[in-house]
């Protein structure tokens, strides 16, 4: 593979200029990332059926600097699937895979029955930075949403918000441009090379700090869709008020769909941090819902949510400044969906962290509400 | 010799002169200047561990603020960015600036015992408060004025009231408390370590322990600090806050 003589010749650098940034000022390479390791309990219906997974996750950022204007990142995963849930997953190596990155940069060196180690390159690109503009080639993310959990601004990146693992967010191939208009004003293009289907994404933004509110306005065509878009970030008194919509326009072979998500964040005296917000999605679905629609469900920039009206309240609450609570709390009327997320974090030294990540899914049957199923994740993690 | 006698006696002159403001406002701009640039430990301390974190900032007037996360590696390169009366957050790995609710600037900045606005000066001791005098004092050898503060009824402050007391000679605060709006004691500020840093004699070693806790702090030890060495404006902006890892 090519980019595995990639990956060595930019070790040999980080190894050759960390030697030399010793004496140098100006650190021309720099490089971070962490170790993870994940375990998983999933639990069918009422506790009955349990089934495990364990996933050894490392990933390295690896950032060069030749000169004040050129950047050049390359930023990968290497994970270590094992367990009973690679083995009941069937073709489960295939799916590790971001179907929306049109360039294959994912290898996987171990492909066993009950074990999977997969290499995937999520950022690769070269940044091209003046005072005014900048262009930024190759596999990156770009990052137009606004909220914390849906974002219809976000045409560039297909995610599951549930895979709380994956803090990145996979990358898309594209080329972007940032022309910067004034101190807090600015101009965006970007085109998205297609994924498998060959659809490209391009689209504009214009971002503008006004009256205490951030507002950007959005223009371009998703795949063959042309969309339009408004996401803001503000202030009501002492509270943040954020939200997005996106529009697609109906096209021969495409519907009409309105995506808005909006939300506010408040800190309480006590510290307590609280967050409520909404999300609608005009083609969704109003109907309860069984679990296979939503454990199948594809995620997208259209579709970030099956059903068509949901709430969200967050709190979280820092107990000591090692230990942090968490509960979300998701529920969809119509489809009668709730999703209770709790998570627990604590610092257990300078880089070692311990998060415990709870995921129950209820829905509403004719007897009640009825739990579809659990995930719990206990996680460690270290970073460098 | 006229001269200096002249100096002294107008330097004595000016000191008498002073008001309670005025002194507030010079030890203000003692740890301030027009511009700073630092590089400062933020130690936290509780009775059965403590944390460090290494950070860089920069400050201009009481407009504009960035404060940039060295260590440790979890947060390295995460920004704060103060424009006004208006705050973000960029977070490298998610490559997300948030902007944060004013009511997040009154609690507590990563589990230290300072909170955001103390970091990023939100509101300002000088402009947002009353003065008075309210007596003399001696702290570590240096005479220092006593001096009390309540917040302005506009001001959006959370203290009822604050003592400050700054060194007479070199108008450095020393010793501050603060108190809540029923009166109560809160946390209790001491500056010491007094050193020549950036042209200036500053206090190196900050510390703030709440009242109620007294076996635990946190410290903020400058490792450096440049005074009034010109940042554009352009500095402080979004696209700036970006480009700092």
């Amino acid at each position: 593979m090519n980019w595995m003589l990639l990956i060595k010749v930019l070790l040999t650098l980080t190894y050759t200029t960390a030697t030399y940034a010793q004496d140098t000022t100006v650190q021309r390479l720099k490089y971070s990332g962490y170790i993870k390791n994940l375990q998983s309990l999933n639990y069918a219906e009422n506790f009955t059926h349990l089934t495990t997974g364990n996933l050894i996750h490392n990933r390295a950022n690896l950032k060069w600097q030749p000169s004040g204007s050129i950047i050049a990142v390359m930023e990968f995963r290497n994970r270590l699937f094992w367990g009973e849930e690679v083995a009941l997953t069937p073709g489960f190596a295939s799916q590790l895979r971001n179907a929306n990155e049109a360039a294959d940069l994912s290898l996987n060196w171990i492909n066993e029955e009950q074990m999977v180690l997969n290499t995937t390159i999520d950022r690769l690109y070269l940044l091209y930075d003046k005072v005014r503009w900048n262009v930024r080639v190759g596999r990156q993310r770009i990052n137009w949403g606004i909220g914390t959990i849906w974002n219809p601004n976000d045409l560039f990146n297909t995610f599951n918000f549930l895979d709380f693992d994956y803090e990145e967010r996979p990358g898309v191939d594209a080329l972007r441009l940032q022309y910067f208009t004034g101190l807090m004003n600015h101009i965006e293009l970007a085109i998205s090379v297609g994924d498998e289907s060959h659809e490209m994404i391009s689209a504009a933004k214009y971002f503008i700090n006004f009256a205490n509110y951030d507002l950007q306005l959005i223009g371009g065509w998703f795949q063959r869709q042309p969309t339009m878009g408004v996401g803001w970030s503000g202030i009501i008194r002492e509270s943040g008020f954020k939200g997005e919509v996106q529009y697609y326009f109906p096209r021969k072979d495409f519907q009409e769909l309105i995506n808005v998500s909006a939300e506010i964040d408040h800190v309480f005296e006590n510290g307590w941090y609280v967050n409520i917000g909404g999300f609608f999605n005009s083609r969704g679905i109003k109907e309860p819902a069984d679990l296979s629609t939503i454990a199948t469900l594809e995620f997208s920039p259209k579709n970030l949510m099956p059903t068509k009206w949901n709430s969200i309240v967050g709190f979280t609450k820092e107990i000591t400044p090692l230990f942090t609570g968490n509960t979300t709390i998701i529920y969809s009327p119509g489809s009668h969906l709730v999703m209770l997320l709790p998570t627990l974090s604590y610092n257990l030294s300078e880089n070692l962290d311990f998060n415990l990540v709870w995921q129950s899914f209820f829905n509403k049957q004719d007897t009640g509400f009825d739990d579809m199923a659990h995930r719990i994740f206990i996680r460690i993690k270290w970073s460098f | 010799m006229t001269t200096i006698f002249f100096i002294l006696l107008t330097n004595w002159h000016q000191h008498l002169a002073l008001t309670a403001t005025e002194v507030v406002q010079r030890a203000n701009d003692n740890m301030r200047g027009e511009t700073s640039q630092s590089e400062l430990i933020i130690r936290t301390v509780r009775p059965t561990w403590q944390r460090e974190m290494t950070v860089k900032t920069w400050m201009k007037g009481e407009k504009y603020a960035i404060v940039l996360i060295k260590s440790p590696a979890k947060e390295k390169g995460v920004v704060f960015l103060k424009r006004e009366k208006e705050v973000w957050n960029w977070v490298p790995a998610l490559e997300r600036s948030i902007k944060l609710p004013p009511s997040m600037m009154t609690q507590s900045w990563m589990g230290t015992d300072f909170t955001n606005d103390d970091l990023v000066k939100e509101s300002s001791i000088v402009e947002d408060y009353i003065h008075s005098f309210a007596g003399d004092t001696t702290i570590n050898g240096r005479e220092c004025y006593t001096i009390n503060m309540v917040p302005k009824p506009e001001a959006a402050i959370v203290w009822g009231k604050l003592t400050l007391n700054i060194d007479k000679k070199d108008f450095l605060e020393l010793h501050t408390k603060f108190y809540d709006e029923d009166g109560e004691l809160i946390n209790i500020m001491n500056a010491y370590e007094i050193k020549t840093m950036g042209g200036r004699l500053i206090p190196t070693h900050i510390e703030m322990i709440p009242a109620d806790k007294p076996n635990q702090k946190t410290v903020l030890i400058y490792s450096s600090v440049t005074y009034n060495e010109p940042i554009p404006d352009t500095f402080f902006t979004l696209q700036q806050m970006k480009k700092l890892n």
